[in-house]
């Protein structure tokens, strides 16, 4: 037979409805956090490492874009024929780049890096009309795998330096963007050459990430 | 707790269910989830109220950068006329095209037996889905897919690489018209880096080869005939002498005759590349071979490794920009290079092997460098 305090205590701590009783908005953030605490410690990687995979068809840029981000020269860049990753430090993250090959001998590969990723960034050349929908079509398979369901997607709109490269919104159009409803999407058009617009994409995949773990 | 959640969840904005609305069709981008700043405002809803510089240049029609559909005919570009911009080439049969500019990038598309010159190319070359091609092609990447039976003269500055493709041959890049040096520059491509013999082919099939090189003693005109003289080109004063190609012919990864290699580095200076092709044109003219060259910046802690022994000056020397290396061919190949040496090049900057018993480990931790600071 318990001491009649702390049966009261257990009676109370029992409650089905102790939770909500006890535990205002604020505390109730607080709970939140301390289990979120507990689960990224259960993960292998620190809270502020994010994993972005670089997808896309070859010669879509992918590596010019990689090696831009890490600030480094674009002048001399050999097709891909395994993958590339580099770490680059971004507005407080340490941001872990996987750069594929895109040929499609080697696009069944892609599935072995998809686990754990954060955010997926796809590269599609403006100005290859040709592929539009060779790409659009490899970009609908990557939204339907289950492992890489409800990644945040950004699709960068590259070679806007080339006379010919569609516009962004023309992109997003032909793709049917405006259909993904299971994620966060956002389209950007730059030039991974010059680096212009590279920024705004990585600033729009920070934020995702800031969403995605609050 | 199972209330916990739910309530989490109905704090969310509609928008972040899984049932998200389709959004209009001219949307850059969907709500992010509410954070504890701002929702992400007008960079994520329709248009991007950005304008960078490709939205405030001048619109172009991209027919005149293309050329498609066209058979039996000698088409292109003259000197001048392109201008570093992209060009597009499809659906061609039978034509004679010459680009004689620098460009961007250039794609090439469901052509048949065609002869094509492709002036020096900034960033990639990709060939798709084209047969019976014999073409000349300087550029930094080199590109194939579902393509067969193509001849290429190749001046490529990085591994060229071939997809579902076969038939391939690979010869090394010889042509001259006078403003070609001139595209070479503009189009940032070292007359000296040139990995024309080594393909990395993304489809092999076991028991067959689905590239090769082509005969040394090919003919680039047998391949792609001068322009037609009542042509648009005629203006164009095109040589395909060996002595006078702006990239030097190199043996590449053909077999050799000789055990005895040596290295030539020529450090930056006013007359570097001039310096290369005198060295080259003495040693060819001696019946020395050249088998490969190097165009590559050095910084200091790479000139121990390289050089090792005599390593002294040459920190120094590596400062002052890119050095070009060759590697030379043949009996008596190091001897020779101490006299020219001497006697040609006194006073200038440079490197040379010893002697033949350490020749080719000079060689060897050259190229290796260069290979390493030029890949990832």
């Amino acid at each position: 037979m318990l001491p009649s305090w702390k049966a009261r205590i257990f009676c109370v701590l029992r409650h089905p409805l102790f939770p909500l009783v006890t535990l205002t908005a604020s505390r109730r953030q607080n709970h939140k956090m301390g289990l979120l605490s507990i689960l990224r410690k259960l993960k292998s990687t620190p809270d502020q490492e994010v994993r972005i995979l670089l997808l896309g068809l070859d010669n879509g840029g992918k590596t010019t874009l990689l090696k831009q981000l890490a600030s480094e020269d674009i002048t001399h860049i050999t097709p891909t024929q395994g993958f590339n990753i580099k770490s680059v430090q971004s507005q407080g993250f340490k941001l872990n780049v996987w750069d594929i090959g895109g040929q499609r001998k080697i696009r069944p590969y892609w599935r072995n890096y998809f686990e754990n990723t954060d955010v997926l960034i796809y590269v599609i050349d403006s100005a290859d009309r040709k592929r539009f929908e060779e790409t659009g079509q490899e970009l609908a398979e990557l939204l339907d795998e289950e492992k890489l369901s409800g990644v945040p997607v950004l699709v960068f709109a590259n070679k806007q330096d080339l006379l010919t490269a569609a516009p962004a919104s023309e992109i997003a159009e032909g793709l049917n963007l405006h259909t993904i409803r299971d994620r966060v999407w956002q389209i950007q058009s730059c030039s991974a050459l010059t680096g212009e617009g590279v920024q705004d994409g990585m600033n729009w995949v920070c934020k995702s990430v800031n969403a995605k773990r609050k | 707790m199972g209330c916990f959640f739910s309530k989490k969840s109905r704090r969310k904005s509609p928008k972040n269910d899984s049932a998200l609305p389709d959004g209009d069709e001219s949307a850059t981008g969907n709500d992010l989830p509410e954070t504890n700043n701002t929702a992400l405002g007008s960079n994520s809803n329709q248009e991007a109220p950005k304008q960078y510089s490709w939205d405030k240049r001048e619109k172009v029609d991209p027919k005149d950068f293309m050329l498609t559909g066209l058979k039996n005919e000698t088409v292109g570009r003259l000197p001048g006329k392109l201008n570093g911009q992209q060009f597009v080439i499809q659906d061609c049969e039978n034509c004679n095209i010459y680009v004689f500019d620098h460009s961007a990038t250039i794609t090439i598309d469901d052509c048949v037996n065609c002869r094509i010159m492709l002036g020096p190319i900034k960033g990639s070359v990709f060939f798709r889905d084209c047969k019976d091609i014999k073409c000349v092609v300087a550029c930094q990447q080199f590109r194939t897919r579902d393509c067969k039976k193509m001849d290429v003269f190749l001046c490529c500055a990085t591994q060229p690489i071939i997809e579902s493709s076969t038939g391939m041959k690979f010869g090394c890049y010889q042509y001259y018209y006078p403003e070609l040096a001139f595209h070479f520059k503009d189009a940032g491509l070292s007359i000296f880096n040139n990995n024309w013999s080594n393909i990395h082919d993304f489809t092999p099939v076991s028991g067959e080869t689905n590239w090769s090189l082509l005969p040394e003693d090919a003919v680039v005109l047998e391949g792609v005939p001068l322009p037609d003289p009542e042509s648009e080109f005629k203006s164009v004063r095109i040589s395909t002498e060996a002595s006078r190609s702006i990239v030097p012919l190199t043996k590449g990864g053909r077999r050799t005759e000789s055990e005895e290699s040596c290295l030539f580095v020529f450090f930056a200076g006013d007359y570097t590349t001039a310096n290369a092709r005198k060295l080259i044109d003495e040693a060819t003219t001696k019946g020395f071979v050249l088998i490969q060259t190097k165009e590559v910046s050095m910084r200091p802690e790479d000139v121990n490794r390289v050089f090792q022994n005599n390593a002294e000056n040459l920190t120094e020397w590596i400062t002052k920009g890119p050095v070009v290396a060759l590697e030379l061919n043949g009996d008596g190949v190091v001897e020779a290079c101490r006299s020219f040496a001497d006697e040609v090049f006194n006073g200038t900057k440079l490197f040379v092997s010893e002697s033949k018993n350490t020749s080719s480990r000079d060689v060897d931790n050259f190229f290796n460098f260069a290979d390493m600071q030029m890949g990832l």
